[in-house]
Formats: C-alpha cells, sequence, structure tokens
C-alpha cells in the first residue's frame, strides 16, 4: 500500500515519539493521548461565530456544542449538521473535534451541532447509539431555539461516528423522521461481525492498527452476540438516505469504495 | 436516494482532522461541506 509523502511522515512521527498504541493502554489513559495528541495534527480553527455548550433534557442529559458561522443573526434558522466523533466509541470528545467541527461550520456556513454522547466501556453498546439517536431527536425537537432548520437536518460522522450517523440515518427512516436530507460517512465503522482482508493486509503500519481495533471492538461490544446487531454490521442496512461516503484505502476495516478523489 | 462514495488513495485512517499535517485533509473537509450546501440549500 503506497502511502501519501505526508500520511507517511504522521506515521513517521507517531513512530518516533514513543507514544503506545491505544491497545496497550487503559480507557483513560488512551483518551488523555488521543486528547493530548490531537492539536499537533489540527490546523489552526478558522474564525466562525457564537459557539455555546448545552444539555439535552430528559432521562439521559447529552452534552452539545453547538456551531453557528459568523455574521449569521441568531434569530435566522440555519441548516444543521449534526456531527459525531470518532474514537472506535471509546475516545474522543467535544474538545478533539473542536476545530473540525468550526472548519465544518465556517465553509458549509451551516450550524453544526457536536454529540458527546457516552463512551465505552464504562457505558457498553448501544449507550452511544442511543445518545447519538436521542441527541438527534432532541436537536429536531428543539431546532427553534437552537436556531436551526429541522427540515434541513444531516447527520455525519468520522470512524465510529460514522457509525452512528448511519444508525441515526436508519432509525429516522424506521421512525418516520426526523427526515434526515444527508449522511456524511467519514472512514466509518460499518461491521463488527467478522474480519475483512484488509484486517491481514493492513494490520499494522497505517494509523489505525489491526490489536487497536480489536481493542476499541471489545471495549464497545457487551457480549459477542452484540457484534450481530444491525447497528454494528452494514449487512442488514438497506435503503439510507442521500449520502456521502469518505473512505481510506490503507486501514484495517477497509471496505468497498466508489470514485476516487 | 444517491450515494456520492469517495476514496482518497494513500490517506490514512482519521486524515480529515490532520490539516496542520495533511494537505488532503481539507479536500476532505471541502467534500464534506460541498455536499452540506448541496443538499442542505
Amino acid at each position: 500500500m503506497a502511502l501519501d509523502p505526508q500520511a507517511a511522515n504522521v506515521i513517521d512521527l507517531i513512530v518516533k515519539s514513543g507514544r503506545p498504541p491505544y491497545h496497550q493502554l487503559t480507557p483513560k489513559d488512551a483518551r488523555q493521548m488521543f486528547r493530548e495528541t490531537r492539536p499537533a495534527s489540527t490546523p489552526p480553527a478558522p474564525q466562525i461565530g457564537a459557539v455555546r455548550d448545552v444539555l439535552t433534557e430528559g432521562a439521559q442529559a447529552i452534552p452539545l456544542r453547538v456551531y453557528r458561522p459568523p455574521g449569521v443573526s441568531d434569530s435566522r434558522r440555519l441548516p444543521v449538521l449534526v456531527y459525531f466523533h470518532g474514537g472506535g466509541w471509546v475516545i474522543g470528545d467535544l474538545e478533539t473535534h473542536d476545530v473540525l467541527c468550526r472548519q465544518l461550520t465556517a465553509e458549509a456556513g451551516v450550524s453544526v451541532i457536536a454529540v458527546d454522547y457516552r463512551l465505552a466501556p464504562e457505558h457498553k453498546f448501544p449507550a452511544a447509539a442511543d445518545d447519538a439517536w436521542a441527541a438527534t431527536r432532541w436537536i429536531a425537537a428543539h431546532a427553534a431555539e437552537l436556531g436551526v432548520d429541522a427540515d434541513r437536518l444531516a447527520v455525519g460522522g468520522d470512524s465510529a461516528g460514522g457509525n452512528l450517523a448511519a444508525v441515526v440515518a436508519l432509525l429516522a427512516r424506521e421512525a418516520g423522521g426526523p427526515r434526515i436530507a444527508l449522511q456524511i460517512l467519514l472512514y466509518p465503522v460499518t461491521d463488527l461481525v467478522s474480519e475483512s482482508q484488509s484486517y491481514a493486509d493492513l494490520a499494522d503500519g497505517y494509523m489505525l492498527t489491526r490489536d487497536s481495533m480489536r481493542w476499541f471492538r471489545a471495549q464497545y461490544l457487551a457480549k459477542e452476540q452484540d457484534a450481530a446487531d444491525w447497528r454494528v454490521c452494514r449487512r442488514r442496512w438497506s435503503s439510507p438516505p442521500a449520502t456521502t461516503r469518505c473512505v481510506t484505502r490503507a486501514k484495517p476495516t477497509r471496505g468497498g469504495c466508489g470514485r476516487r478523489a | 436516494m444517491s450515494v456520492d462514495a469517495v476514496s482518497f488513495g494513500g490517506m490514512i485512517h482519521g486524515f480529515v482532522p490532520m490539516g496542520r499535517l495533511i494537505d488532503t485533509a481539507f479536500r476532505g473537509v471541502s467534500l464534506i461541506t460541498g455536499s452540506l450546501r448541496q443538499a442542505l440549500r
């Protein structure tokens, strides 16, 4: 697998740093390492408008961060992207993906609402999926006070967050709403039932390793049978809404791909 | 239902937020924001 030189440089930097792989850490330490190392690869944050943290109401209060583009009045209801961060359902939070959410807000001119769903292993499957769905419904129900338009709502996420976005889109279809206009899946995790050939071909040396992927899976699933649940098994997915799917060639969970960028 | 699946050759998992080190990350962001603008207009 020929890596882009800049991508190869990222891996070289990680190797030279001597930092341990995630699967050799406790979840708590893995979260801390992710949080601390993130800024080294993150670009400067663009200027945007208001940013505020809110909590959903209900039995399980879920922290959200609401971003608005610059130069937009508070009264104007904007299209909204509900965003779920990546991190194997174990690591990541509102801070680790703050700059990306600001980039999306500034460049798309929409409101982005990031969801701080519960993490494993303290909260096993399907807690993250439950939170993602509950947060999306709450956002749609409280669109006016959040300054967004529930009729122009997209969901998206990277890695495990891509999995959650896909689950939310399918749940919304089954429930008859909220209407999801678009799902954005960045190198999503779509199958925990079995390991594809790429788990062997790209097991190590390409950022996300086979052993770390197995570790994330073990942290998330409560029991082995959970791997067959439709929420982590794309073979049981059908008729999703409009989708933009961005994938990479060099990772263990690589699947089928469309056109190349 | 339309699906636009884009493969970024030579990239690593998690590259989109890595704009400080990987120029292609910005292409990933632009892909997302272009899709959002088109779908949510």
